[in-house]
């Protein structure tokens, strides 16, 4: 049997490595695509983790860790997508910028069950040459929330199908694979990591519908706004933009001016038209958590 | 001077305005200038064969499809290498022409543009990034190769065809629907 997660290393932090030992998530499918295609094959009919040293060259790898080992109809369960980036490399965000691909994850669970919408983590910028774009370098977790269907009784799979393209100044690398994560039915104790997801997940940027996001187009610039509002200072924060092709890929930052927090950017190259909507995700001190905010021509 | 040393028009490609003139050497080191083929349409790819997006359009047999398919309607179809000294990408003009047949690009020509010259004046962003001329000379594309960023070579077949769909336009001296979109791909190795 194959106890690990991450068949691409060994070298797990120590307040995640029990997960990669607990049966229940067992069974790991990696499906690495195109010249590390025939390694996973071979490491997998060895069915040991010995291989892992040959790793150097895999940028990225991942696991999936868990808050609750077991489900119950009346309770969410939360999970977490670790990628763990190599130094030098990055995997990109849902808007990856000027190059790249978004990293993808498609959730396949039974009949009836539910996964929320995916927030991803607030991004980084990197720049490459001319080239900007949005994403995540050393490691991201991903958490996701799944609600059990309520007629269940028995052991459960979750499937994660993740692609990422791994990047560095030299080269890309595309990757993806396949987890599997048995559930069975019971208690929903909690797990060692469930402190540590939590946290994640409390870092998540949060939808706020009220923020009074404001976008005006101007030439060739886009003019965003926010109102001032008490417990909120945007003077240290990042603003990111979530929905690409319409402004330039670089994360802006605000000033108060004529009482209100204003930022501009460049249009982007590819905006046909007016901007019609933005979404952007704004992160950094001043801010209780990182907040998602939106826009959208009326 | 490097052999394969490039001339360039310093100006930036922008769609509906006449192409760059450009002067590059293709892999036998002869000299191949854009003006060369005035009158007929021309399609600029910009190649790296090791970036993952180049593959999905090598190895399904996508781009050298479509290089044959329009080379029998009198298409120019110059691909390009803008892949600097020692990056990825690059090659020795006699390895380069090795991996040329070997991933079946049937291009008119294949021109190494160590310098970067042409690329910056298309303002070639990634790999595949590509580039449609109208048989009068002017712009009519700069985009995609298709709808659907992915490695995934499965996606080719259910993506618009961008790239595709402004050839034909052009061939047939009609308005590219969809003129400027964002190319997917590697960052050119400048």
């Amino acid at each position: 049997m194959i106890h690990g997660w991450d068949l691409g290393t060994m070298s797990i932090e120590p307040a995640w490595s029990n997960f990669f030992r607990k049966p229940l998530l067992s069974g790991a499918r990696r499906l690495f695509s195109q010249k590390y295609a025939n390694l996973i094959s071979f490491v997998t009919l060895l069915g040991t983790l010995g291989w892992v040293n040959a790793s150097d060259a895999e940028p990225v790898k991942c696991r999936v860790v868990v808050a609750h080992e077991t489900y119950q109809a009346d309770a969410t369960i939360l999970a977490g997508l670790e990628l763990s980036v190599q130094a030098g490399w990055h995997v990109y965000w849902v808007n990856p910028g000027d190059a790249g691909m978004a990293t993808s994850i498609e959730v396949k669970m039974p009949d009836g069950w539910i996964c929320n919408p995916i927030i991803w983590p607030v991004p980084v910028g990197f720049q490459s040459g001319a080239l900007r774009g949005f994403g995540y370098k050393d490691k991201v977790v991903v958490p996701i929330r799944l609600t059990p269907g309520k007629d269940f009784d028995g052991e459960v799979e979750v499937i994660l199908n993740v692609t990422w393209l791994a990047c560095n100044e030299d080269a890309c690398l595309p990757g993806d694979a396949e987890l599997v994560v048995r559930l069975k039915p019971g208690q929903a104790d909690p797990a060692a990591e469930k402190e540590k997801l939590e946290q994640v997940e409390a870092r998540l940027p949060e939808e706020d519908r009220t923020s009074g996001f404001s976008v005006i187009e101007s030439g060739e610039w886009v003019h965003l706004s926010l109102p001032i509002r008490q417990g909120r200072d945007y003077s240290k924060v990042l603003g990111y933009p979530e929905t690409p092709q319409t402004i330039e890929n670089r994360a802006v930052r605000f000033k108060i001016e004529e009482g209100e927090w204003r930022a501009r950017a460049r249009k982007s190259e590819f905006q046909i038209g007016p901007v019609k909507r933005l979404a952007m995700v704004i992160a950094g001190q001043g801010l209780v958590r990182p907040i998602r905010v939106f826009w959208e021509v009326r | 001077m490097s052999p394969l040393a490039i001339l360039a028009t310093a100006a930036l490609a922008l769609i509906g305005q006449p192409a760059p003139d450009f002067t590059g050497k293709n892999l036998k080191g002869e000299s191949v200038s854009l003006s060369d083929f005035k009158g007929k349409v021309v399609v600029l790819e910009w190649n790296n064969f090791d970036c993952p997006f180049v593959k999905k359009h090598y190895a399904s047999g996508n781009l050298p499809k479509l290089q044959e398919q329009y080379a029998k309607k009198d298409v120019v179809w110059l691909t390009i290498n803008s892949s600097a000294e020692g990056a990825q990408g690059y090659a020795k003009p006699g390895e380069q022409a090795k991996r040329v047949e070997k991933e079946g690009n049937q291009a008119t020509h294949y021109l190494m543009d160590i310098s970067g010259t042409i690329g910056k004046a298309y303002g070639a962003k990634v790999t595949p990034h590509m580039f449609v001329i109208s048989k009068d000379g002017t712009l009519v594309y700069d985009g995609a190769m298709d709808s659907k960023p992915t490695v995934k070579a499965e996606d080719i077949t259910t993506a618009t065809p961008l790239l595709k769909n402004a050839i034909d336009a052009a061939i047939e001296g009609k308005a590219v629907e969809n003129p400027k979109n964002q190319p997917y791909g590697c960052g050119v190795k400048y």
